[in-house]
């Protein structure tokens, strides 16, 4: 450069350049009033309950929370902290109106071991009256007079940056069967429980107080279903019959995460589920009655996944619409028919920054 | 410290990311940026920020980056949904 001011670490890169605006903590973002973290699960015509422990061990579901931030700016990143070690976490959305922003995320372990979320922007983005200049100190200017570094605020030093891939299937080992007999109820759940996972080595060794800024891009889900159909005899003496079909399907909604298991320097790209349902419809014909019944439950089925689940998500997610936008901010879920998986061919960048930077106790 | 410059006791021996770059993706499009034109950086990262839900009924991608000596690309597909991009350096 030929004027201005420009200062490098003992890496040899640049610390802050009167070029360029620095990036600095904007503040830590909190959930909204009216939202606690949620598991939707499917709960429409024929559902079966997805008990607490089922949503555990058999949909490996996570948590959705929600954060937001007041900043007016224009450009937002999040780091998260996990809670505990071996968390999995995936920032799903980041929506933005006016000042207002808001973070969707999903996370294992239970519903009180959300992740705290903080906000960085650009520092010429955040209004002056965010940042406090003392009468010393380092005060530095772009050639627009705009703030680009003053050490009243500490810019982003990242520790390291690791790409990070989700595999390309969720699971590859059995999830089991179920069925019935011809019984009109059914309480079976087949195994969705993911065993797929990519290990990522950084440089970085991972503690209580590192902070992860990603957005993972994968997504996708698994899917099982099974029908039957038949006669069984009725009448006097057994000698009429009488038709009965039973159809069963369930499936598991996943996000790709990302763990960071502390003391090492190690990055687990994982799935965790963020929405589940099962449903099992049986009938029976009238004694001699010769119709085919499959088929009224197979149009059931294909329907139920696609329509009637959305309003059962939207009633799950009702506390996550930030009153005053009018942007959607309810992440979206999707119901699948089969084992599918989107977006895994493009790897995410974790940055991984340290909370003691920036005087966050 | 024996040279150099302190910040609130803390030397500020470490190099850091400022904002060379930034921008919104709303449509299928390339960027292309010259790595010659940011004086005194030497390392780049690009962050994308979603700004709105993801539509997972609808296949949507995330926006792709990728750079070699001398030039960052990022790309939006067709099938993705508005992001923002920033071209971080040090």
């Amino acid at each position: 450069m030929s004027y201005g001011v420009v200062a490098y670490g003992t890496d040899s890169k640049v610390t802050f350049h009167s070029n360029y605006s620095s990036v600095v903590y904007a503040g830590q973002m909190s959930v909204p009033s009216g939202v606690s973290p949620v598991q939707p699960t499917y709960t429409g015509d024929h559902h079966l309950a997805l008990s607490s422990s089922l949503r555990d061990s058999n949909y490996d579901m996570g948590w959705i929370t929600q954060y937001e931030i007041t900043l007016d700016v224009d450009y937002m990143v999040p780091f998260y902290c996990p809670d505990h070690d071996n968390q999995d976490v995936a920032i799903m959305d980041i929506i933005n109106e006016g000042t207002k922003w808001v973070v969707n995320l999903l996370f294992s372990g239970t519903s009180s071991q959300a992740p705290d979320v903080y906000a960085f922007a650009p520092l010429t983005e955040l209004p002056s009256s965010s940042v406090t200049l003392s009468d010393y100190g380092i005060a530095v200017y772009d050639s627009g007079s705009n703030l680009v570094f003053t050490d009243n605020k500490r810019p982003l030093r990242v520790d390291d940056v690791v790409t990070i891939s989700h595999s390309n299937s969720i699971k590859t080992n059995s999830k089991g069967t179920c069925g019935t007999s011809g019984h009109s109820t059914n309480t079976c759940h087949v195994d969705f429980t993911p065993n797929q996972s990519s290990t990522i080595s950084g440089s970085t060794t991972n503690s209580s107080s590192k902070l992860y800024s990603i957005v993972p891009s994968a997504y996708g889900g698994l899917a099982y279903t099974n029908s039957a159909s038949g006669t069984s005899s009725c009448g006097l003496f057994g000698l009429i019959s009488r038709p009965w079909a039973w159809s069963y399907k369930s499936w598991a909604s996943f996000r790709g995460v990302v763990r960071h298991p502390r003391n090492t320097t190690n990055h687990i790209a994982g799935w965790e589920g963020d929405f589940g349902g099962a449903a099992h419809q049986y009938v029976q014909g009238d004694c001699g009655f010769s119709g085919f019944l499959g088929a009224l439950i197979g149009a059931f089925l294909a329907v139920f996944t696609g329509g009637a689940a959305l309003l059962v998500i939207s009633g799950a997610l009702a506390g996550f619409v930030i009153a005053g936008l009018t942007t959607s901010t309810t992440p979206s879920l999707k119901a699948y028919d089969t084992d599918e998986t989107f977006d895994t061919s493009n790897s995410a960048k974790l940055m991984i920054t340290d909370k003691t930077y920036y005087g966050i106790s | 410290m024996a040279y150099g410059i302190q910040v609130d006791g803390l030397n500020l021996t470490y190099s850091a990311f400022s904002v060379v770059a930034k921008g919104s993706l709303n449509s299928a499009t390339t960027v292309n940026l010259t790595k010659n034109n940011y004086d005194d950086i030497t390392e780049f990262e690009v962050v994308f920020t979603p700004t709105g839900i993801r539509d997972t009924s609808d296949e949507e991608l995330r926006p792709t980056s990728s750079q070699n000596s001398s030039t960052i690309t990022i790309t939006q597909p067709s099938n993705g949904t508005p992001h923002q991009y920033l071209v971080l350096g040090r």
